[in-house]
Formats: structure tokens, C-alpha cells, sequence
């Protein structure tokens, strides 16, 4: 990311202030949802929050109009929770674990027979489970969520979110794939605990 | 294209990401696969009940949103989403802060400048500001704001003996970037805000009385005292329920004057 140059959003005409806080309008439920899911404590949403308008604020002459808002916006977003989490990285380290770490897990569990069993009749079990998933989304690692986030909340494209993230495409498929896999399987871990299907299929 | 392929590539397929031809192979297998289709669908369930858990309108997220805006842009926002609710209590609040505002205005409306620094320090008392950085040293502080608002800022001396530095956070002051420098003498809490010079007329009134006071001047804004002055590069104003001559000496003090 680019560094602030100075502040220029100091100096917006009426106009561009205008344009600049429709803009934000548009955009505050997801963002507030994304930097809410993505920092490690939520008492630091305020101050989060307000690192992030500044900063586009001040960089919003540089927005070139013509190309995405969104990812733009999102980009700043990102940089600085990232930043405010790195307050915290060893905590961070104790509780998730290394993106390298255990085995990969396919992105829909097809060879789990209850997950299958899951997709005959999903509305039985979603009608049920909403802490679970995000507790199960606080789970994944950094970059996983990152990823699921700027693609289910933002809605921005693979491209998008790896100029974001500075990965390379292949990386955030395989990302997203993988904080998919955890997250249905914790759709699985709630049916099966529940009692609403058993590990080899509906009881 | 067997059906294990064809949900290896559904997260994909249901992003819109697959290249055309790929994208085409599995549109035509999920239209003669009963099972792949069901697949599909259920997929693109789980997928959209994942989003609304994750996608709420938190009222209090948005609150801290919408004033963050407020402060930045000097643009209201609260006013637009109220509910029918709060119209009573909202009403009230609106005219006892526009009745404090006029008054504020009839007695000070020269000052411009002193009301916008009133409300950073408001917010300061009140705890809606909180130091970015917590730090005794003002070089270091300095440093930190040099780097955030593209000009230098900071002071030629130490705070002098009896007050202390808090910390300090970048802000706006109607719309203009400023360094706000937090400190105390006592319980008495002290707010400094400095921005670039050229800034100054972005406040017209307390531009005319730099202009006719040779960059040196003061107010009272309720209990408080207020004084600015002209520091080369930069304008300094401060805050506080300080007498006006301790107010003014720590700020010539600060500049080295």
C-alpha cells in the first residue's frame, strides 16, 4: 500500500466531499461487518474505523474515478486492521493455527458422507446454526479470512482481492477453498453434535 | 467432465471466476446431471445463509461509522437513518445543542477557529478521543505527525515543568487535518491542536484576527481559555481551564518564543 502523501483530503471542494461521503454510505455496512470479523478485539473497531476514513479521507483525491470503489476502499480497510492486529500476533499465533500447518482440507468435504447428507437437505440444519459459523469464521487463519471476507462481504473479484492481499491468484483460490471446507464443516460438526445426522449419514 | 471434477470447480463456477469454455463445460454437465444440479443448488444455499450470518446491520457499528464520517468530512450523517423512535429525543437534543451553538456563536463568532478546538477538546474530556500514540516525549510525537500530515510539526522546546504530554492523535478540525497533542497540568486537561499554516483560512474569522493581531491572539469559549499563534510553517492553538497568561506562556514556551 501506498503511503499517505500528505493531506490532501484537507483540501476536497464541496463537490468532492459530497461525492466522498455518498460513496461511504454505500459502502459502510460491509465494511463495518469486514473490520469487525477480521480484528483480533473488538474494542478496537472504533479506533479502526476511524484510522480507515481518515486515510481515505486524506487519500481520496488519488482515487482515480472509472475503477473499483470497492476494492479501493476495502484495500484500505485491510491494511489497517491488519496493522492494529499486528498488535497482537503472538496472541494471535497461540490461538490459530499456521496457514501451513495439518493437512489441506478439500474445499467441500465431498468425502464425507454427512456432508453430503447435509447437501439433500441443507435448510434442516442452517434453520439451526449461526454463532457456530462465526465462531468457526474466528477460527480460520488471517489470510483465510481475509480472503472469504473480501469475497462474500466485498464482492470482489479473485483478481481484486490479490492485488489486495499482494498474493498471487492460485493463493487466494486455494484460501478460499479452504475457509469454505472449514466452515462447512463446522455446518457438519453442529448437525452431527445435534444429533441431526450421524457421521455416516442422516439419523 | 465426470462429477468430481464438477465439484472441484463449483466454488469457482458460483464465483463467476472460470474461464468462458471451463465455465460452459460445467453449465452443460450440471444441465444433464440431476444430482450435480441439486449439488449446485444446495451449495449456493450454504453459501448465501453463510453471508447473511456474517452481513448484519449492527446499529452501534454504524453509529461509530457514521460519526467517524462526521468527524473527518465536518458532514452530518446521523440525521438521515433516524427512527421514528428517537424523533422526540433527537428534537430536544437538536435544539438544546443548536440553542448552546447560537449562544456560542453570538458570544464568540469571531472566532471560528476556538469553536471547532472547543469540540476536539470536548470530546477529549468526554473520552470520544483517545491518543493514538501514548508518549511523554514530544519528538517523538512530533515525528509521528510529521509523517501522518506531510508537514513539519512539533515544538522548538519540552513542556515545561508541572505539565505533562499524554500523547496525541491526528484529527480534523473542520474538515482540516491537525495534530492534537494531549496533555495535563494537574487535573486541568490541556489540548493542543497544530495544522499547516496555509490551513488557517480555512477559518476565516480566526485568520482576519492573526492578521490584525500579528499571528498572536486569545478568547474565552465558556470556562475555557483559548489561544493560537503563528509558528512559522505551522499554527498552534490550544485549549484548557488554564488562566489565559498560563495558556499563552506554556504555548510561547512550546514555540521557543
Amino acid at each position: 500500500m501506498e503511503k499517505a502523501h500528505g493531506a490532501k483530503g484537507g483540501g476536497l471542494s464541496a463537490g468532492e466531499k459530497k461525492s466522498f461521503v455518498e460513496r461511504m454510505n454505500s459502502v459502510r455496512i460491509p465494511v463495518t461487518n469486514y473490520c469487525r470479523h477480521l480484528l483480533w478485539r473488538r474494542g478496537d473497531l472504533e479506533d479502526a474505523l476511524q484510522e480507515i476514513l481518515t486515510t481515505a479521507y486524506e487519500k481520496y483525491p488519488q482515487f482515480e474515478p472509472g475503477t473499483s470503489f470497492r476494492a479501493w476502499i476495502f484495500r484500505i480497510a485491510t491494511y489497517t486492521v491488519f496493522n492494529i492486529n499486528r498488535k497482537y500476533k503472538r496472541e494471535s499465533e497461540r490461538f490459530v493455527p499456521m496457514e501451513s500447518e495439518g493437512p489441506e482440507v478439500h474445499p467441500f468435504i465431498e468425502q464425507e458422507l454427512s456432508y453430503q447428507e447435509i447437501l439433500k437437505d441443507p435448510d434442516r440444519i442452517l434453520a439451526h446454526v449461526g454463532e457456530e459459523i462465526l465462531a468457526a469464521l474466528s477460527k480460520l487463519s488471517a489470510n483465510e479470512r481475509a480472503v472469504f471476507l473480501l469475497r462474500g462481504l466485498a464482492d470482489l473479484s479473485y483478481r481484486e482481492i490479490a492485488g489486495i492481499l499482494d498474493m498471487p491468484l492460485g493463493s487466494v483460490m486455494g484460501y478460499l477453498g479452504r475457509a469454505r471446507g472449514k466452515l462447512r464443516r463446522s455446518l457438519t460438526d453442529y448437525a452431527c453434535q445435534h444429533g441431526m445426522i450421524s457421521r455416516m449419514g442422516l439419523v | 467432465m465426470r462429477c468430481e471434477e464438477v465439484h472441484r470447480e463449483l466454488g469457482p463456477y458460483l464465483d463467476s471466476e472460470l474461464s468462458p469454455d471451463l465455465s460452459f463445460e460445467i453449465g452443460e454437465h450440471i444441465q444433464n446431471c440431476r444430482a450435480c444440479s441439486e449439488r449446485l443448488h444446495s451449495e449456493k444455499k450454504i453459501e448465501k445463509h453463510l453471508q447473511s450470518v456474517i452481513l448484519k446491520e449492527d446499529r452501534e457499528d454504524l453509529r461509530i461509522w457514521d460519526n467517524a464520517v462526521e468527524k473527518v468530512t465536518g458532514v452530518g450523517q446521523r440525521f438521515r437513518k433516524l427512527r421514528i423512535g428517537y424523533i422526540a429525543a433527537a428534537a430536544a437534543l437538536i435544539l438544546a445543542v443548536g440553542f448552546s451553538a447560537w449562544h456560542l456563536a453570538l458570544q464568540h463568532h469571531e472566532l471560528d477557529l476556538a469553536r471547532f478546538v472547543a469540540q476536539g477538546h470536548e470530546d477529549y474530556l468526554e473520552n470520544r478521543q483517545k491518543p493514538a500514540v501514548e508518549t511523554q516525549d514530544p519528538r517523538e510525537l512530533g515525528r509521528y505527525f510529521s509523517e501522518r500530515l506531510g508537514f513539519p510539526v512539533g515544538f522548538t522546546r519540552e513542556f515545561p515543568r508541572g505539565y505533562t504530554l499524554t500523547g496525541g492523535r491526528t484529527c480534523f478540525l473542520h474538515g482540516v487535518p491537525a495534530a492534537f497533542w494531549m496533555a495535563r497540568k494537574g487535573d486541568a486537561l490541556l489540548s493542543i491542536f497544530s495544522f499547516a499554516r496555509h490551513q488557517l483560512a480555512g477559518f476565516p474569522d480566526a485568520a482576519k484576527r492573526s492578521a490584525a493581531e500579528s499571528g498572536r491572539f486569545h478568547c474565552q469559549v465558556g470556562d475555557l481559555e483559548f489561544f493560537a499563534l503563528v509558528d512559522g510553517e505551522q499554527v498552534i492553538s490550544a485549549i484548557g481551564n488554564l488562566r489565559a497568561d498560563e495558556l499563552e506562556g506554556v504555548i510561547l514556551h512550546l514555540a521557543g518564543k
